[in-house]
């Protein structure tokens, strides 16, 4: 197990230092020019030469790269002179804001999910069954901005029901519990659909297959009650499902940029799109990067965890 | 298969009810929409985030709109209080001014018992203190950030000086009567704060001496402006102006209409009839903005091909555009729009002919099919309109004249960025047609950058206008104190630009936003700016 432990975290290593390279090679070929964007179109050739010289801008490709790198394997992702800040301090106060999100998310998508493909599976072919599975077909064809937008349009927009954006962590006084939960309201359902969907479906694949092995023959045979079978079922059907939540986790970890710019929350995601707009490097590279750990983070936690509830995993992944 | 067991039918049920009703919680009860709070003001900004309060803001006009003339004063200020007129210069934290008989030295007389929200005195140090850390790069304050921001507005100051504590100088390189109109968007800020957290930090705790004063401020989120009760020119009527950074317009107009905000910027052209049917308040007039892609004159096919020019303006179809859009924008004769005062009279402009178009084609050298060109145009961003829509339709009409366009979709600010790399740069030199969203008119000096040969003191015209006469009206106008003299060299200006098909005169901006009928007191002016000093929200 130890060396299992390590030799995945050697491999996590090695994909975020990939992840790290890609992620800074692109920004670097990406058109548009930061300094420009920093300065504004008033400043002179002579003023923005003068940035990128001291921002080090105007070094080799391969040494700003290990530069970058240098700073950042001693928790320094440098500080945006766009936004005037630290790119960590950026990243933290985002990070928080996207965790409640993606937890809430996670906690409707995966709990929704796993009830529907359960249900979906113990019933498999009845009414039940394919009212289940044509929503969840639903929740992976259509877009989630086009559901956010649906959503938006009814649920604030006509019937007043719920904000339209942002949160009430920093809104001009709108406050208490009942109110965060009606800001997080639209963002967890249009967000946790496509977790939803494949949730359930996974789930429910994997409870017709568990159904269908031997042993439930044999635990009929041993006289158990379809309650009991169900459990014994729904325990051997959790493998495949605990990998897709896991996936889906990471996924949500990382902030759906879509979601979080249309509704204004004020997340990872959010960060990471006005920085690109802004073309803020450090900011771009730093939120890539922490979104690429934590999806690579949540995969190893999954794998590991998979390890110690199913053997047969152990020898698989080893 | 255990299907057919009650006890596992009913679960199932029980299951999908619960989660049904986990999705209406909260949908039921209570809520019953914000509605408006008497003298608060809340905005909706097409911004994707608050706009920084730094001298100069950033996020383009709707920062100094939003933020920047709100927290601030300028020496000068725009009368934005009227909408017969272009806005003009007016007194403001110089409550007069003189000019030195050879035109190079203007005396700034400042306002007495002015203090900045931090309470400290502004006055002729407080002037000298930001022109200092604008300009002077030896200055223990200078702002390496903001100084080549506010580049533009100090590109004629010379020297500067202090007379007395209630009097400055400002002397500039040649004889330039625009000072004043460059003077309304250099904002000043408190000395003593930006002494006390330095430029870096200094956003987060800025203080001017405007109508509004910061209360609260979380970057990418919300920004609370407070009244500022000693503000000289009285205390303004509402209570408080909160600001939403929403770059989607979907997300605007929901805001709108579920009562969370008063006032949302560019609402979708689509929404118009339902938004007025819903009784909300829908402002449009002329104001100087408009679309005015620009041809890239450093290399064929556009270089020395005026006809070329000239037969692509006639085969835009500006009024099919503007029906497109709602009729949100009206079709461009001129680079300002009619009854503009640089609007040069008895110059038609372009009208849809596509058969001109051909024949101008054929004459310019090129048969149908021959010609293939790249514009590049933003996908959205303050103050470009609607550009996809725009440009499908710019497609389709160039196509009908045998010209066929490959549409190049960017971010704005990398947009941007290509008018100071210029389309003479190896990046950016295969694009033939640059989209442009001018503040056509607004200042006279905005004409610089589209106008002039160079752009700033060492680079040139992003898209290589240069023309000799057009340099020299502008030159002159700007170097004129007589403002119809002055008119009159740009009236010229503009003649020339048309005459020459130096862009392509497309589509003025009605500047739409709509408002809760609970606002009262807006004036909209010819500005991208607004006074709101007198707006009022009801309860």
């Amino acid at each position: 197990m130890i060396q299992l432990t390590l030799r995945r975290l050697a491999m996590a290593m090695l994909i975020l230092f990939g992840v790290s390279v890609v992620i800074f090679l692109l920004m670097n070929v990406l058109p548009g020019d930061p300094v420009a964007t920093l300065l504004g179109p008033d400043a002179s050739n002579a003023d923005r030469l003068a940035l990128r010289h001291s921002l080090g801008l105007d070094k080799p490709l391969p040494t700003q790269y290990v530069d970058w790198l240098g700073r950042t394997l001693t928790g320094d992702l440098g500080y945006s002179q766009y936004r005037r800040a630290e790119v960590l301090s950026l990243i933290n106060a985002a990070w928080v804001n996207t965790a409640i999100l993606a937890g809430f998310s996670a906690l409707f998508g995966l709990v929704a999910g796993v009830a529907l493909g359960f249900a979906a599976g113990a019933r498999r072919g009845k009414v039940v069954d394919k009212v289940i599975s044509t929503f969840g077909m639903a929740g992976l064809s259509i877009p989630s901005f086009f559901v956010a937008i649906i959503l938006l349009t009814f649920f604030a927009a006509r019937w007043r029901w719920l904000p339209a954006g942002g949160t009430s962590l920093s809104g001009a006084g709108q406050g208490g519990l009942g109110e965060f939960v009606r800001h997080l309201i639209m963002p967890v359902v249009a967000g946790s659909l496509v977790t939803l969907a494949i949730t359930a479906r996974v789930t429910r694949a994997s409870i017709v297959e568990a159904y269908q092995a031997d042993f439930v023959e044999t635990l009929r045979a041993k006289g158990l009650t379809g309650l009991q079978i169900l459990r014994h079922v729904f325990k051997n059907a959790l493998s495949p499902v605990l990998t897709t939540s896991g996936l889906q986790i990471g996924y949500l970890l990382g902030g759906s940029v879509l979601i979080e710019t249309i509704f204004q929350w004020p997340g990872i995601g959010l960060l990471l799109y006005n920085a690109i707009e802004a073309r803020d490097l450090v900011v771009v590279e730093g939120t890539t990067l922490v979104i690429a750990g934590t999806f690579v983070l949540i995969n190893l936690l999954v794998d590991l965890l998979q390890a110690v509830i199913d053997p047969r995993q152990r020898y698989a992944l080893a | 298969m255990p299907s057919s067991e009650p006890g596992r039918r009913r679960w199932s049920i029980v299951v999908i009810l619960v989660l049904l009703g986990s999705l209406l919680v909260g949908c039921g009860k209570g809520t019953v929409g914000y509605g408006s709070t008497a003298g608060i003001l809340r905005i909706a900004m097409t911004a994707g985030n608050i706009p920084f309060p730094s001298t100069p803001p950033d996020q383009g006009y709707e920062g100094y709109r939003f933020v920047g003339n709100n927290i601030y004063d300028g020496l000068t200020r725009f009368n934005l209080d009227q909408s017969k007129t272009i806005p003009t210069p007016q007194p403001a934290l110089a409550k007069s001014w003189s000019i030195s008989p050879d035109k190079l030295t203007w005396t700034f007389h400042l306002r007495r018992g002015v203090t900045f929200q931090d309470g400290t005195p502004f006055n002729a140090d407080a002037v000298l203190f930001q022109f200092n850390r604008m300009l002077d790069k030896k200055f223990t304050y200078y702002d390496t950030i903001d100084a080549p921001r506010y580049a533009a507005s100090f590109l004629q100051f010379k020297s500067w000086h202090k007379i007395d504590d209630y009097t400055v100088s400002v002397t500039t390189k040649h004889p330039y009567a625009w000072l004043s109109y460059d003077l309304a968007s250099v904002y000043f800020p408190s000395p003593a704060v930006v002494k006390k957290y330095g430029n870096t930090n200094y956003n987060a705790h800025a203080i001017g001496t405007g109508p509004f004063t910061i209360k609260k401020y979380v970057d990418g989120q919300v920004m609370i402006l407070q009244a500022n009760d000693h503000y000289w020119r009285g205390r303004p009527k509402l209570n408080e102006i909160v600001l939403y950074p929403m770059p989607e317009a979907a997300t605007r107009l929901s805001a709108l209409e579920s009562g969370e905000v008063d006032w949302a910027e560019v609402p979708s052209p689509d929404a118009l009839s339902q938004l007025k049917d819903d009784g909300y308040v829908t402002y449009m007039g002329k104001y100087p903005h408009g679309i005015m892609p620009r041809f890239n004159l450093f290399r064929k096919p556009f270089k020395g091909n005026i006809k070329l020019r000239k037969a692509l303006n006639y085969a835009l179809d500006r009024v099919g555009t503007a029906d497109l859009i709602n009729n949100v924008g009206y079709p461009a004769k001129q680079y300002v729009y009619p009854g503009h005062p640089d609007y040069a009279p008895d110059n038609p402009g372009y009208h849809y002919d596509p058969a001109e178009a051909r024949r101008l084609l054929a004459e310019a050298g090129y048969k149908p099919g021959q010609l293939h060109l790249n514009m590049a145009y933003p996908t959205g961003g303050s103050g470009n309109m609607f550009p996809d829509i725009m440009m499908q339709k710019l497609q389709a009409d160039f196509t009908a004249i045998g010209v066929e366009v490959t549409l190049e979709p960017m971010e704005w600010d990398t947009l941007t960025t290509i008018s100071l790399a210029t389309l003479k740069s190896p990046q950016w030199k295969n694009i033939d047609i640059l989209w442009s969203s001018p503040a056509a008119g607004m200042i006279p000096t905005g004409y610089a950058t589209t106008f002039q040969c160079m752009q700033s003191a060492d680079t040139p015209n992003a898209s290589g206008i240069c023309n000799k006469q057009m340099q020299a009206d502008y030159q002159k106008a700007s170097s004129s104190f007589d403002p119809k003299t002055s008119h009159k060299y740009l009236q010229d200006m503009m003649n020339i630009a048309v005459n020459d098909a130096y862009f392509l005169f497309w589509m003025h901006d009605l500047n739409l936003r709509v408002m809760s009928p609970k606002v009262h007191g807006f004036v909209e002016p010819k500005s991208w700016w607004v006074d709101f000093d007198n707006i009022t929200v009801g309860g």
